[in-house]
């Protein structure tokens, strides 16, 4: 290659980089401009929220002009995208450990104080008293707020979050369907249910079956909408937590009590299972099962009024009261519970100045009316009816609902009536208990109620267990941390010694051997230097990325880590927990073996399909492509078409199967299918291994098949005695890489269930992911990580063993 | 040769030829079952919401009918319609609705009740209980026509009648001034009409709502225009957007928009698209900061074309051009429309800009970092080579979880989070297999070749580059491939370094249009269609390499 072609080649390979460059599309233009980072829930802000953000943006603006020493703000949005921030907050972490985290994030109140407990949020006290004192005329006041709105977001006396919106839960009821049944009042008009026991007796009445005894109406549903366990007990006067907050009390007898009403219910319905094949069939839109009149009763949030009563129940009779509670709790009162959103700004923001800025404009009132402006635009050109969410500021919520509904002279009476109740409910609202384990709780305390609706368990057993599980976390989050503190002056000193060690060793070594050979030893001696430089990438990169890390890793294998906090030896504790106290490493360890099952269906797919192409057939170019193609799809790509093709209703597989009249199984969503669904997919990528089973086939000598059919061997004994026997090297290979290559299975399983339903996906290299960076155990996970090298090594080391003994290698070579 | 050998010989044959038949329909069916998937990503790429999920779901997109007039019959709704008793039903059904009075003047009576009958017996499927489909004749249709009311007829006319109609037409300044300059409803007497088309506005009403249809007839001309001047109430150079709110009637016919303001005139940069038969938005707007963000880009630039006649400062004209389409048209207007959607909702080529970028860097570093390792390894002598050859083998087993987490660190320290480094920089160090892939090669050189060039006065670079590297090209062609794969798919590296999302590869930027739009699967597969294909364009290309390097891979190792 003469030079100038090498001149060229890099300055066209330059250009292209630099055109290429990320960098460029990051570099803000202007001077003077801060970017700030919004985390959402999912992908950029959109909609009118995006028009208020774009106010403040002016606003700051207008405001740098004035006072050039005030930034402008530029707010970033769409960052780390994230499927749930609140169930899987992995990205979220990962960008506070990385050192750049979103400056503020919108978070389930719920999940505030979990994370403000970890130090994760910075309390916002600070910011509203400096805001008072200086009159600022947006200024966030928590008396505005509902009580139970801001309570939610404070925790140990701080307020971490700044409520937006707020949503609770009420009963609907369909007045048509209540009166044919002749549930009326005095007036004969619909009377909807106040107690459990009418909720219990309408659940019964109003239900109704086709000749198979399938549902084809039920009365109530209480999981169906969203209730929860958490409705049911607090309307029965039951509690979740003693109010020091260091008790659990999920197995509270009123709890219990909720739970057998719930599971009464079911019962009499025909059992949990009939009433989800009879889920399974709602539709969305126009056809929502309440108001199709699938369903009679249900317990719903505001969200729910907003989808579909409103915008297509004007063709029939329905309101909205609050939950029934039991008989002798009616005296204290209607009783609802709420959740809601909030804006929290992550500790380790950047600029928190900026941050609360925005937050405080999206607190306000400004940014209230221009939220509400923009959304009912978006919804009238969609020819939808507009209702406000609910607010959490008492104020901003009240003038809201006068402007859009109470003073809108073409408002539905329904709708109007309903807003006003679900309205009327905010005050006196329960939420969640503030407490480190707030997720957990909630999470077990719904897997409990799911054990024993299904009857896998009684009532009072499944909330003793959630109740003993969630109490240990509970005990683990207030106790001290355990071991001693980690200095890593040693570890340094170790790998230089080490490093030093080898390489004193490997001068003498060399030294010894080849002043043996005088001539020889000047003639290699003259290539050290050269030798040692060209190997320096490789040797670099060992030491920095692989030596080190492999050192480091095995002694926080011993340790407490999270990244945060300095590392604390707890010496074998980690390992103990694999061996005992974590079921999900067994759970994760019993899935990717059970995925093992995918690797021989896979040789035996590949074979086949060598086998045939080596019939000498015709056009093998083409058939080698069809069959090879699936192999090199990337695997998110595969990924997300395989979500569609496993889509219960719409997807391929189900389609096809319907059109033999078969009723296709819900693939990724049902525990019992998601990993064969996941073993069908890799079969599609099976045609990778055919290129190897080619070049084995190819190597196997004519001759041995001509003689074997002298013999009078026909075509499978010919497969059996000899193909097999001399393909078996090959065969070993792909075991063992196919082994090897399932403990790594993680992108499907990320992408497609994030390892559900009910851990069903959660793989090795998954759960060793979560631990690492969703729950920010590193110790743990660098525990896992050994334990793999280690299942890894024994099976190439068993390979090896067992190779020599039965796989044939033709003139030894493989 | 006998008769009896010759009836062998063909019988032979004849098992031969029946034995190779099957082959290929093994083969050939074989084949399909691996195609198939690949074929329901492109079908379902140009598919629409509603062709995916319902009661008959076909493989291949349906293909979009440009009708000659609106208002018309949807007749394609209720094509595939069967069920019990439909042949007893149906005349019934029409006749009486027929008889009703819901039917608009001027249009398709037939088509109307006829079509409408089918959609009434559709409902009744799902509404009437089983009992009463066992049930004679004349109890069935009594039963049946006690449901169907003109409440319920109007209903389901509602949802087959097509017909282009009009909301509001709004604009809004920057400062969220907002301007209705079409009220819905008003349309007919606040809009000019033109064009070659024969063409009314027709004031009507939709649930709460006053609309402005557009009855049309595109027998004499292709286009309707509507036009207006109007005044608006702040000053227009602060225009920020301009929307209208409209139901398509399926035809895709394409609407264009021309605005007239302070001077100069703007043409939108593409047209919408009239498919579907949904309420939707149309959002107009001048090139802007939004143009360059990573918002969701909801709008259609407009484009300066020139000067214009409308100059005072408070003053726009705003035409509406709708074109009927042609069938070839329309096919391309649906083929494109999920594509198009997905570069509006991610930046799409910005993510693929990425992801040659790391492709180009990940090449170089690989290449050349692994051929000079192994060329040190396999040809020079060092103090330390074996133990570094066997310590390099033995990494090769260590999973990369193990190293995941100090490796994390590492690159929190260097202040590499976040940024692009952590994805290429680690190809500069060498990988293991491909340095011992390609040193098994090497090994192989005989030593005459490298002591003949160095007679010749080459010094050890030249003989790396002249002699070393030419002869493992095929090697360098496979390792290349491969790591072109690897750096194209790769996922959970960006995943755990990246967080902006103007950062985001490939690979990481289709998760994250997954994350946003995951219900839309035609935006989906056109996302992922758009990913697999350079894959698929390099095997292709150099399939010869491909397979070299999986049996290298497969048998050297």
């Amino acid at each position: 290659m003469s030079t100038w072609k090498i001149v060229l080649g890099s300055a066209v390979v330059l250009t292209a980089l630099w055109l290429l460059s990320p960098e460029r599309a990051q570099k803000s233009s202007e001077p003077g401009v801060v970017e700030l980072t919004y985390m959402g829930p999912t992908g950029p802000i959109a909609g009118a929220t995006e028009d208020a953000v774009r106010e403040f943006e002016a606003e700051s603006r207008a405001a740098h002009e004035k006072d050039p020493s005030r930034p402008i703000y530029r707010v970033v949005s769409g960052q780390n995208a994230s499927r749930n921030q609140v169930d899987d907050p992995t990205r979220f972490l990962l960008s506070v450990a990385g050192g750049t985290p979103p400056d503020v994030i919108y978070f389930d109140r719920g999940a505030i104080c979990e994370w403000a407990a970890k130090k994760a949020f910075v309390p916002l006290d600070d910011f509203i008293a400096r805001d008072r004192a200086a009159n600022n005329p947006d200024a966030v006041k928590p008396e505005e707020y509902y009580p139970s709105c801001w309570a939610e977001a404070s925790y140990n006396g701080n307020v971490y979050g700044i409520p937006t919106g707020v949503d609770d839960r009420a009963l609907f009821y369909n007045k048509d369907l209540l009166k044919r049944a002749g549930f009326v009042d005095d007036h004969g008009e619909a009377r909807p249910p106040r107690t459990w026991d009418d909720l219990a007796e309408m659940a019964a009445r109003l239900s109704e079956y086709d000749e198979n005894g399938r549902l084809t109406r039920a009365g109530f549903v209480p999981n169906f909408g969203n209730a929860w366990l958490a409705m049911y007990a607090w309307t029965n006067g039951g509690k979740f937590m003693e109010a020091d907050g260091k008790t659990v009390t999920l197995n509270h007898p009123r709890n219990v009590e909720a739970l057998e009403f719930m599971k009464r219910i079911y019962d009499s319905l025909g059992g949990a299972e009939k009433v989800n094949a009879f889920h399974s069939t709602f539709q969305g839109g126009d056809l929502d099962p309440f108001l199709a009149g699938q369903i009679a009763l249900k317990i719903d949030g505001f969200w729910a009024l907003r989808s579909a009563p409103a915008q297509y129940g004007g063709n029939f009779a329905w309101g909205v009261v609050p939950p029934p509670r039991p008989a002798r709790e009616l005296a204290n009162g209607p009783m609802t519970w709420n959740g809601g959103w909030s804006l929290a700004i992550p500790a380790t923001s950047r600029h928190k100045e900026g941050a609360w800025e925005l937050v405080r404009f999206l607190s306000s009132r400004r940014s209230n009316q221009i939220v509400n402006a923009g959304e009912k635009q978006i919804a009238e050109s969609k020819g939808e009816l507009y209702l406000p969410l609910q607010r959490a500021n008492r104020i901003f919520n009240e003038e809201q609902f006068r402007q859009y509904v109470t003073d809108n002279p073409t408002m539905d009476p329904q709708v109007a009536e309903a807003v006003k109740t679900f309205n009327d409910l905010l005050p006196t609202a329960h939420f969640r208990p503030v407490s480190p384990v707030g997720q957990y709780m909630w999470v077990r305390q719904n897997s409990a109620a799911e054990d024993a609706i299904f009857h896998k368990k009684t009532p009072q057993q499944a909330l003793d267990d959630a109740d003993r599980d969630v109490q240990k976390e509970l005990d683990e989050a207030f106790s001290p941390p355990r071991g001693k503190p980690m200095t890593w002056d040693f570890f340094f000193w170790l790998y230089g010694i080490l490093l030093l060690g080898a390489a004193v060793g490997a001068w003498w070594w060399d030294a010894k051997r080849t002043r043996s050979s005088e001539n020889a030893g000047g003639y290699f001696r003259s290539q050290w230097r050269g030798g040692i430089i060209c190997a320096s990438p490789w040797i670099i990169g060992f030491i920095v990325f692989t030596g080190g890390p492999l050192l480091f890793s095995i002694i926080v294998s011993f340790c407490d880590f999270d990244i945060f906090n300095p590392a604390r030896f707890v010496g074998l504790a980690n390992y103990r927990k694999m061996a005992g106290e974590d079921p999900l490493f067994w759970k994760s360890l019993g899935n990717t073996l059970f995925m093992v099952l995918g690797i021989p269906l896979g040789m035996a797919v590949s074979l086949g399909i060598a086998l045939l192409l080596n019939l000498k057939v015709r056009g093998i170019a083409v058939w080698r492509t069809f069959f090879y193609l699936p192999a090199i799809v990337p695997a998110v790509a595969c990924s997300i078409l395989w979500i569609w093709i496993f889509n219960p209703t719409g997807g391929l597989l189900n389609v096809a199967l319907a059109s033999f009249g078969l009723h296709g199984p819900n693939w990724l969503q049902d525990e019992n299918t998601s990993k064969p669904a996941l073993i069908l997919m890799g079969l599609w990528g099976a045609g990778g291994g055919m290129i190897i089973w080619l070049a084995g086939l190819k190597a196997i000598s004519e001759h041995y098949y001509e003689a074997a059919s002298l013999d009078g061997a026909n075509a499978w004994h010919r497969f059996l005695h000899i193909t097999l026997p001399l393909l078996s090297p090959y065969i070993f290979f792909n075991l063992v890489m196919g082994l090897i290559g399932t403990f790594q299975i993680f992108t499907q399983a990320f992408i497609m269930t994030q390892g559900g339903p009910v851990n069903s996906t959660l793989f090795y290299a998954y759960h060793l992911f979560n631990n690492a960076f969703r729950y920010l155990h590193m110790g743990y996970a660098a525990a896992m990580a050994w334990v793999l090298f280690v299942i890894v090594l024994g099976l190439t080391v068993l390979q090896m063993k067992l190779s020599k003994r039965w796989v044939h290698y033709e003139e030894g070579n493989g | 040769m006998t008769p009896r050998r010759i009836t062998e010989a063909l019988l032979r044959g004849g098992r031969d030829a029946l034995l190779r038949c099957g082959v290929y329909v093994l083969l050939l069916g074989g084949a399909t079952i691996f195609a198939w998937p690949f074929l329901w990503m492109a079908a379902t790429s140009v598919k629409l919401d509603r062709e995916m999920f319902g009661d008959h779901i076909r493989f291949w997109p349906e293909s979009p009918v440009p009708q000659p007039r609106t208002p018309y019959v949807d007749e394609s709704r209720f094509r595939d319609l069967d069920g019990p008793r439909m042949k007893e039903l149906l005349p019934v059904l029409e006749s009486h609705l027929a008889q009703m009075s819901i039917w608009p003047a001027g249009e398709d009576h037939d088509a109307a009740t006829s079509q409408t009958a089918r959609g009434v017996y559709r409902r009744m499927q799902q509404l009437l209980p089983p009992r009463f489909w066992q049930s004679p004749s004349d109890e069935l249709k009594a039963e049946v026509l006690k449901r169907v009311d003109e409440k319920l007829a109007a209903d389901v006319f509602q949802k087959i009648r097509r017909c282009i109609a009009f909301g509001a037409l709004t604009i809004r300044s920057y400062d969220f001034v907002e301007d209705q300059l079409v009220p819905s409803g008003q349309g007919a007497s606040l809009l000019d009409i033109g064009g070659s088309a024969r063409a009314t506005l027709v004031p009507g009403r939709e649930g709460r709502q006053d609309i402005t249809e557009l009855h049309g007839d595109f027998a004499a001309g292709d286009t309707v225009t509507l036009a207006r001047t109007f005044t608006t109430s702040f000053p227009i150079a602060r225009l920020h957007r301009i929307q209208l709110s409209l139901r398509p009637d399926d035809t895709w016919a394409s609407v264009n928009a021309l605005v007239e303001k302070g001077g100069r005139k703007f043409r939108a940069e593409r047209p919408a698209f009239l498919s579907d038969s949904k309420w939707a938005a149309v959002t107009w707007q001048e090139p802007g900061p939004d143009d360059t963000t990573n918002k969701i880009h909801a709008w259609i630039p407009l484009r300066d074309i020139g000067p214009g006649s409308v100059t005072a400062p408070n003053e726009i004209r705003i035409t509406l051009e709708l074109q009927r389409n042609t069938a070839l048209g329309a096919w391309w207007a649906k083929i494109i429309r999920n594509y198009q959607l997905t570069f509006d909702h991610v930046p799409f080529w910005r993510y693929v800009a990425t992801s040659v970028f790391l492709v180009i860097l990940n090449l170089a570093g690989t290449l050349f970092s692994c051929s000079i390792v192994a060329y040190s390894f396999a040809r020079l002598h060092w103090p330390g080579r074996g133990l570094c050859f066997m310590l390099m083998l033995a990494t090769m087993m260590i999973p990369a979880q193990v190293t995941m987490i100090p490796t994390f660190l590492i690159i929190r320290a260097l202040g590499w989070y976040n940024t692009l480094y952590p994805l290429w920089v680690g190809s500069l160090f060498a990988g293991a297999f491909n340095v011992f892939l390609l040193t098994q090669f090497l090994r192989g050189i005989p030593r005459d070749l490298e002591d003949a060039a160095k007679i010749d006065g080459c010094g050890f670079w030249r003989v790396y580059w002249h002699v070393m590297l030419p002869l493992v090209k095929p090697t360098l062609a496979a390792i290349a491939i491969f790591t072109f794969m690897g750096t194209w798919n790769e996922f959970m590296t960006p995943l755990i370094y990246l967080s902006d999302q103007r950062l985001y590869p490939l690979s990481l930027g289709l998760y994250a249009l997954n994350v946003q739009a995951g219900s839309s699967m035609g935006m989906m597969m056109a996302g992922s269609l758009l990913m697999t294909l350079p894959v698929i364009a390099i095997f292709f290309f150099a399939q010869k390499y491909f397979i070299q390097g999986v049996t290298l891979s497969g048998t050297k190792g």
